[in-house]
């Protein structure tokens, strides 16, 4: 097993601290999985390929397609309707590919969650 | 305005609570031999601004965190104010055979599986509640 050793703010100590106890109670252990927590969602997060829109805007130049799915960076399935593509696409596979779609520019930016979510 | 061309309607379910829910059974169109999951039920929350909201565990089961778009400027915001970035892919549902585009959103801390105000922004949407009937037409 590893250690991490970090330094934070007290105010991020107090947040953090606060969140833990709300979430996963007064037990032992919880503050470890917290981090756990945090940790795993980062990497989630990091590891995927980032497509900026210039990239986006350079896969144009190779297709004239409107729905594609990139593997690393690839074009491997281009489509001219999305029920083609979700035909086309690899059925279990374990890795991640990246879909473009004319939907993929809709809902940037904040959005409502609902009346009444919830967390786990 | 005219409501000539009817998509479907949808009886409401039955709840735990004293009210029928405005609820659907949807299916998913999914990267795997079978195509189409089982029919899920989604609720609708007009609070919810995207289409479907997904729960995190579900959009891990469908596959579709390996089908997704690129980590976007997507963040939804909670009733709490807490902000999530949301993964989000773009897949098809069927709603009594009837299929539609629809983007799906999600984020590790979501645990419910709701249809929003961007969805039935797209249609005229009739609640009738005498009848306890959903329809939905396009004009």
């Amino acid at each position: 097993m590893a250690t991490i050793k970090a330094t934070i703010s007290d105010e991020l100590d107090e947040i953090f601290r606060e969140k833990v106890l709300e979430k996963f109670g007064f037990r032992r252990g919880a503050i470890t999985d917290a981090i756990v927590e945090a940790i795993l969602q980062w990497v989630d997060q990091e590891i995927e390929v980032p497509i900026k829109k210039q990239e986006l805007i350079s896969h144009e130049k190779f297709t004239d397609k409107s729905y594609i799915a990139l593997l690393n960076e690839e074009i491997v399935v281009e489509a001219d309707s999305l029920e083609e593509l979700w035909d086309n696409l690899p059925v279990n596979t374990s890795d991640k590919y990246t879909l473009i779609t004319p939907r993929i520019k809709e809902n940037i930016g904040k959005g409502q969650l609902g009346w009444n979510l919830t967390r786990k | 305005m005219e409501f000539n061309k009817k998509i479907g309607s949808w009886k409401y379910k039955k709840t735990m609570f004293r009210e029928p829910a405005i609820s659907l059974d949807i299916q998913f169109r999914v990267p795997k031999k079978e195509k189409w999951t089982e029919k899920i039920a989604i609720q609708l929350d007009t609070g919810y601004d995207g289409e479907i909201l997904l729960a995190y565990d579900l959009f891990i089961l469908a596959g579709y965190n390996k089908f997704k778009f690129a980590k976007s400027e997507s963040i939804g915001v909670s009733i709490t104010g807490e902000e999530f970035q949301l993964d989000r892919t773009n897949s098809l549902v069927k709603i009594n055979d009837i299929q539609f585009d629809v983007l799906i959103e999600t984020n590790a801390l979501i645990n419910e599986n709701l249809i929003g105000r961007g969805f039935i922004n797209k249609y005229i949407t009739l609640l009738d509640g005498l009848n306890t009937e959903w329809s939905i037409y396009q004009s």
